[in-house]
């Protein structure tokens, strides 16, 4: 099976980096492509409270600047989801930007799932680091 | 047995005091031997002149008067002791002086015994020390126990706003502030008890109260003093307006530079997010096309480097915007005369052209153009905000309205620019203005309110926003006019 993933940038341009690279590593599926963090919670996390342990990992590239929710809203809104069950247990947020601010990496460090943290352009070590993330993640469960 | 004459003129003999005793008739019947050198005659001398010949000019028309006054209530009196008397010499000299008045009855007679005081020495002190107190920079007042005043310097004089009589004997509570009148009574009696010199002011805020009613901030010394006449306390008054206004103005600096500095970090960090993105993607974009020019894939090639292009050219445009806005305040721009109805009905014409987009715009123009304004600043506010008003359309709406709205007050113009569209969230109110926010997919670059509020900033204006979700938005920018000198 190849490696799902999930990227939230308002950048088209961004998205297709991602996709383009991605598609160079044979392993990962074509990305699902999302806008803004308001469709990103739509999908993702509007569902009914719930157990949904059983689920796959949900491995997300997470922008910061975005216009609406930025993406650190995002992230907090999403855990208050989980907390409730509404959205998946198994989640690992990578921030995804080309800010490399001390700010915005404290503020990362601050969040539950926030596993990673990788400035654009992104690059094959940020790949492999990605790979070994969701193994690390998918093997414990 | 000597009559009683006998027996005064045996004491006048020994006195070492000036004195006269005075018939009812204001003749001198007795002078010692002081008195006589006192006003310059020999010895014996004064015997049988009218005691008014001793007093000055002013007064000798009407000094009878006195006399005959004070043997009609005749008592133990002190002349001189709260107004200024003087004595005049055969020589026409005058000495300020004081009188201790007493009646005596000899022979059957009332006479007045006067002994008089020769004050010169302590009046050249009292100047000398006056002319000290006047020349202080401090405002000096001096009360007693009772809490009057009894002495004042000129300084206190042009400090307070009152006559130098006026402050003399007034209650030292006239000076403090209304709210703090009845407290100061209780702590001038307790000073008064204590008697040790402290300073008031020093870390609280101190006000005393002017003739006029204002409040002058002060800082004060108390000394406590001990005189002939009691227990006094000297207060040395130091005005503290200049020191606040100038600390006033400090503040106001510090503050500014605070601002200054909160804007360069945010400007550091929106940089480091918005202007670094754009050459990032970029990057991103070269190597892609790197890899397929390798591989031969020429189309993807074009398509990404008309991609870069597009990218630069919107980072150039995003770039010509910060300037825009750093730019703002530094060049000096000459006020003119225009017609704000003209402008407005432009920027309309430009944005909306000759697709009649289905927003109707409104005037309700109160002011008279021609006004007096930096015309360049007006019309980058008027641009911004009509076209956020246009861009910002509810679409769920029938009809789309934007009124632009102006009132004069007093010297200032206010600018409305009502829309009825989407609106703002109250959430998204305080950071409408910020610099790069954009606040969902229809923003720009997220400039454009920036550079209103620092044109508005600019013109020594204020720019304020009331919005409802849903149901509209009023930027209204207030701004002072200028008058061209004809």
């Amino acid at each position: 099976m190849k490696i799902p993933i999930v990227v939230v940038d308002d950048q088209e341009t961004d998205r297709y980096l991602v996709k383009r690279n991605l598609a160079r590593a044979d392993d990962f599926d074509v990305p699902v492509e999302l806008p803004s963090g308001d469709l990103f919670l739509d999908r993702f996390f509007s569902r009914d409270p719930g157990d949904h342990s059983d689920e796959p990992v949900l491995l997300v590239l997470m922008d910061i600047n975005m216009p609406g929710l930025d993406g650190f809203e995002t992230i907090e809104e999403a855990q208050r989801r989980i907390a409730q069950g509404q959205g998946p247990q198994s989640v690992a947020v990578m921030m995804f930007t080309s800010s490399d601010n001390a700010q915005d990496r404290q503020r990362a460090e601050d969040l539950d799932i926030v596993k990673g943290y990788i400035t654009k352009p992104i690059s094959k070590e940020n790949i492999s680091y990605i790979r070994s993330l969701y193994k690390s993640i998918d093997e414990d469960e | 047995m000597p009559s009683e004459l006998e027996k005064f003129k045996l004491a006048f003999t020994i006195s070492l005091v000036p004195a006269l005793l005075v018939s009812k008739e204001g003749d001198i019947i007795l002078s010692t031997a002081m008195a006589d050198e006192l006003f310059g005659y020999d010895e014996g001398g004064l015997v049988g002149v009218k005691i008014e010949k001793l007093v000055p000019d002013k007064v000798r028309p009407h000094h009878p008067e006195l006399v005959n006054a004070y043997f009609r209530y005749p008592s133990k009196r002190k002349l001189g002791n709260d107004r200024e008397l003087a004595a005049v010499t055969q020589f026409g000299e005058v000495i300020p002086v004081e009188v201790s008045l007493d009646t005596v009855t000899i022979d059957g007679k009332i006479c007045a015994l006067a002994a008089i005081f020769d004050i010169r020495y302590r009046k050249q002190y009292e100047d000398r020390v006056n002319m000290a107190m006047d020349a202080a920079a401090s405002a000096m007042i001096m009360v007693d126990e009772q809490g009057n005043i009894v002495f004042t310097n000129r300084a206190a004089v042009s400090l307070f706003g009152y006559e130098e009589a006026e402050l003399l004997h007034m209650p030292i509570e006239q000076l403090v502030p209304r709210e703090i009148k009845h407290a100061h009574t209780v702590y001038r009696r307790s000073f008064m008890e204590a008697q040790t010199a402290r300073s008031m002011g020093k870390d609280t805020e101190l006000f005393a109260l002017h003739r006029d009613g204002f409040s002058i901030p002060v800082e004060i010394a108390l000394t406590p003093v001990q005189t002939p006449n009691g227990r006094m306390v000297m207060s040395t008054i130091i005005d503290r307006t200049e020191h606040v206004a100038a600390e006033r103005v400090l503040a106001e600096k510090s503050r500014l530079i605070q601002q200054t500095n909160d804007e360069l970090t945010q400007f550091a960090y929106s940089a480091s997010h918005d202007l670094k993105a754009p050459l990032v993607s970029i990057t991103g974009l070269i190597d892609i096309c790197l890899e397929d020019l390798e591989e031969g894939e020429l189309d993807e090639v074009k398509e990404n480097l008309l991609r870069c292009q597009q990218i630069s050219q919107r980072s150039a445009t995003k770039i010509e915007g910060i300037m825009a806005i750093a730019r703002v305040g530094q060049d000096r721009v000459e006020p003119e005369a225009a017609n704000l109805k003209t402008i407005v009905e432009e920027i309309w014409l430009d944005m909306t052209g000759a697709n009649k987009a289905n927003v109707k715009l409104k005037l309700e123009l109160e002011h008279e153009d021609p006004i007096v304004v930096e015309i360049f600043a007006v019309k980058v506010i008027l641009e911004n905000l009509l076209s956020n008003a246009l861009h910002y359309r509810d679409l769920k709406k029938a009809e789309h309205f934007i009124t632009v709205k102006t009132e004069l007050n007093g010297n200032n113009i206010l600018i409305h620019v009502i829309d009825n569209g989407v609106g703002i969230s109250e959430e998204n109110q305080q950071v409408v203005f910020d610099l790069f926010k954009r606040l969902d997919d229809r923003s720009g670059d997220g400039l454009g309110l920036a550079l209103v509020k620092k044109q508005v900033e600019r013109l020594g204006g204020v720019l304020t926003l009331d919005s409802t979700l849903g149901e509209g938005t009023t930027f209204s920018v207030a701004f002072p006019l200028h008058f061209i000198e004809t």
